[in-house]
Formats: C-alpha cells, structure tokens, sequence
C-alpha cells in the first residue's frame, strides 16, 4: 500500500468501521508514521464528540456503589498482605487459591487534601474534647475479620469453617468479656498471630454516640497501606438513601473513608482503603446520604481512636 | 470557547494520574463526571438496560486497572474513556449479536436522535458543547452523517454498512473520510483546538 492508501483508512479506523486486513495492514504502518498517528487522533477525537448527540443516563445509585466497592476490592487484592495467603501456606482451607488481581504491584492510595471546609458539626465539637480511648482487647476477633473479609467466598465452600465463622460472628455481638476469652482460642492460629504481628496495623475501638450509645466498632487500621477494616454492631438501620461513612481524622480533619449499611440485626462490615500514613488517627462513623460525602454533615454513630 | 476544554482535559489527566495511584476518591469523582454519558453511549450500543450496566462495571474496572497506561501526550482523557467504553461495547455487541440485533442493524436506519432537551441536565459547559456538536452533524450531507452514526452508534463495520446501504466499500470509506474530516474543522473552529 502506498503511503495515500493508509490515509484513506484512518477515518473508518477512528470509527471502528476497519475491519480486520485493512487494520492489521494500517497498524503496521502507524509505527513509523507519525503523520498518520497525528491525522488519527485528531479524526478520533472529533469521531468521540458523537457521544455528545447521545443523552446521557444516570446510572443507579445501587450501581454506583457496587462499582465503586469493587473497585475497592480490586486495590485490596493487589495489596502485599494478603490474609488469604497466610491461611493457603497453613492448609487450614481446602479451597482454590484467590486469583491474584491482575495489573502487578500498585502503590498505596495517596492521601487526599486536606478539606479546607470547617464546618460547625457535631463531629467536630467531639473532636475537640475526644476522649483518649484506650487499645481494644477484641484484637482476636479483629484477627477473625480481616481473614474473613478477603477469604468469605473460600471459606463458603469450606463447611466446617464456615460453621465456625458463623460460630465466632454471633459471639462477637457479646460484650469485651467475651471477646476477651475468645483471644486465647485465636492467637493460638499461627496465621492471626502472624497478621497482628504486622508492623503497622493498628487496632481501635469504637463506642457508640447519642443516636446509638450501644453501639459498638473494633477496627483494624494498617497505616503502611491505609487498608482497614471494620466491625460494627448495634447500629440502627439506615433510613432510605442514607449509609453509614467511615471517616480517618488526622489533625482534627475528618478525610472519608467508604459507605456501609447495618443487616438487620445491627451488625455491618467494611473493608476499606483509607489514607496511609497516619500513625495515631481517630476514627468516626456518621450517617450521610447513600454514595458518601466529602465532608461529614450527618450525625455521629461511632467513635474512636488507635493508641 | 477554548479555556474549559483545556482546563477539562488538565483536570481530568490529573484525575486518572491519581487513579494510577489508588487513589479511590478521584475515581469516584471521575465516575460521577463521566458516567452518565459513558452509560448513555453504552445505552444507545446495546440497546439493553441490563448488558448497558454490565459493560459499565467492566468499564470502570479495566479504567481503574489501566489508568497507567494512559499517556497525556497521545491524546484527551475523554476521548480515551469514550473509545474505551465503545470498544467493551461493540466486543459484547459481538459476543451476544442476536437475531434481533442483527435485524435491527442490518435495516440500516438510524434511530431518530435523541432529543435535545435530555442534555439540560448536565452542566451548562457540556450542555453547550452537545448544542455545537449536533449543528455541526446536521450541516454534514445526509449520507455523510448516517455513516458515521453507523460505524460508531451502532457498530456497524464497513462492509456490514455497504450492504445495508447498498453501496460500494470505496463509497463508505470515502464518506466516512470526508464526514468526520468535515465535522474535526467544524468543531475545532467552534470549539477550539481540543474540543468536547
């Protein structure tokens, strides 16, 4: 093909039409031809403002929030440690291994900006006369969920560890007491030990504010990647269009985190990837319209802080 | 017209930089800007509310894993989404061409064009920027605009066009060439070198 005859293929290429010889032909020919590779963008871009005689649609706020969750779970999947790893070497689970997310090692979520919008909320009036919390002895039961979290579809084909996660879920709506007894059977597991032991992990206890007194939240917190997990209960159940949001404070600015919705026995689970780089946040659950906010406007459920 | 397009661009490369970083917020915030028309596009392809959300989620999953691979210098953030999105599209289009797809597309009439009034909801900018680009569709010849619109509404190859249009290939490929030439001067003049 002379040089004309490629040119005269770039416009059905900028809309798709070029069908497979004739896009072969003119993809060995793009390399080496800058003229061409410029005409292509220029014919690629006018053929994409096509999109603009389209309406376009909203999708569901359902969708948003699925899309964004498995966004979310496609970066923890790439993250270093990898719960389910640790439960493969012990063989404690029959199951295939988790496929690893495709895309190799992805660097930690950077921070984002500071919100420079102080607002008068209930949030940060607490903020001002926080409580010193102190460390959380439902460690163990932590240990349980961040197994649990990337590992619950391995462990659905696993019956009797699926028996015994059912088992360890309910006792968990105990009081620390109980939590606390529960610590022994766990930490004796090499592969929960070994977690805890992880530099950086962090792990916080939440208790319940005005809307909720008895609500309650541990929370693991890994500030070498941000990842971070939660477990709640005695949350009341979200209005229509309202979740509950996660949100990381540092230095009296609450920087936000993911949505979630309490079941119906007031029990809810996130996990999520905050900000790193925060060696003693606090913690905070409020309630805000479904799809989260910038800035946190709804009131106070949860509250906390690492030590 | 020109500075909200540059400025556009500028955000939204920033944004997707920050993607390749993890950074989940600015997907988010990339989402909320850019899925309505990446939904309606798909929407207009399929011709299924169901395939339309499906393609999306694929879509959003393969922008926030290959964010990286997204170079400023090779061209705009949106037109990168856009042919993203059209490409999962047209791949499902193939995968699950039904007999009634077939039929529909093979009559080769392109739907009526959507009405004006649907775009009032986005901001003024994008709205103005669709007014620009439906009057300069409607100055191109008939036959110019509807092979556009086939090749790229509805997927329609080459040949699949010439057939349904009943003309030779030379024909199409010279009308698509002289369409979307047109429509690039029309636009960079109404818009500004680096339009939509």
């Amino acid at each position: 093909m002379r040089h004309e005859d490629y040119k005269q293929l770039l416009a059905l290429e900028a809309v798709g039409a070029l069908e497979s010889d004739e896009r072969g032909a003119l993809h060995g020919h793009l390399p080496s031809c800058a003229e061409c590779r410029e005409e292509l963008r220029e014919l690629t871009d006018a053929a994409s403002a096509l999109v603009y005689t389209v309406a376009p649609v909203v999708p569901p706020p359902a969708l948003r929030e699925h899309i964004l969750e498995r966004v979310r779970a496609a970066g923890l999947a790439e993250a270093p440690v990898d719960p389910s790893e640790a439960l493969d070497r012990s063989g404690a689970l029959g199951g295939s291994r988790r496929a690893a997310a495709s895309g190799g090692g992805r660097t930690p979520a950077v921070a984002p900006e500071p919100r420079s919008v102080l607002r008068g909320f209930s949030l940060w009036q607490l903020l001002a006369g926080r409580p010193a919390l102190g460390f959380g002895a439902a460690a163990a039961a932590i240990a349980v969920l961040l197994l649990g979290a990337t590992t619950l579809s391995l462990w659905g084909r696993n019956q009797a560890l699926s028996a015994e996660v059912s088992r360890l879920y309910d006792r968990l709506r105990a009081t620390e007491g109980e939590l606390a007894g529960q610590r022994e059977q766990l930490a004796s597991a090499r592969d929960v030990s070994d977690l805890l032991a992880a530099p950086g992990v962090r792990v916080a206890e939440l208790t319940g504010k005005q809307p909720a007194p008895g609500a309650r939240a541990t929370l693991a917190y890994d500030h070498s990647t941000g990842r971070a997990l939660v477990m709640a209960t005695g949350l009341p159940p979200c209005p229509a269009g309202h979740a509950y949001q996660l949100w990381l404070i540092a230095d009296k600015k609450p920087l936000p985190g993911g949505t979630f919705k309490a079941d119906a026995e007031g029990r809810a689970r996130l996990s999520d990837r905050l900000p790193q780089g925060f060696s003693a946040p606090a913690f905070a659950v409020t309630l805000e319209r479904e799809g989260g906010v910038p800035a946190p406007q709804g009131d106070v459920y949860l509250l906390g802080s690492a030590s | 017209m020109s500075l909200p397009n540059q400025q556009t661009d500028a955000e939204d490369a920033e944004l997707l930089r920050a993607v390749a970083r993890g950074d989940e917020s600015a997907f988010a915030r990339l989402y909320d800007r850019y899925a309505p028309i990446l939904l309606g596009l798909l929407l207009r392809i399929l011709r299924s509310r169901a395939e339309a959300e499906d393609v999306l989620q694929e879509v959003c999953l393969q922008v926030w894993q290959q964010a990286r691979s997204f170079d400023p210098a090779r061209g705009r953030p949106f037109t990168w989404l856009v042919t993203l999105a059209r490409s999962r599209a047209i791949d499902r289009l193939r995968a699950v061409d039904s007999r009634e797809r077939a039929a529909q597309r093979s009559a080769g009439d392109a739907p009526p064009e959507t009405a004006r009034a649907e775009w009032v909801d986005e901001t003024a900018i994008r709205a103005e920027r669709a007014e620009v680009v439906r009057t300069a569709l409607e100055e191109l010849p008939e036959e110019q605009r509807q092979v556009l619109v086939l090749a790229y509404l509805e997927g329609m190859s080459q040949s699949e066009i010439a057939e349904a249009k009943n003309q030779p290939l030379g024909t199409v490929k010279t009308r698509t060439r002289s369409g979307l030439k047109k429509l690039s001067e029309t636009l960079s003049v109404r818009l500004g070198r680096q339009f939509a």
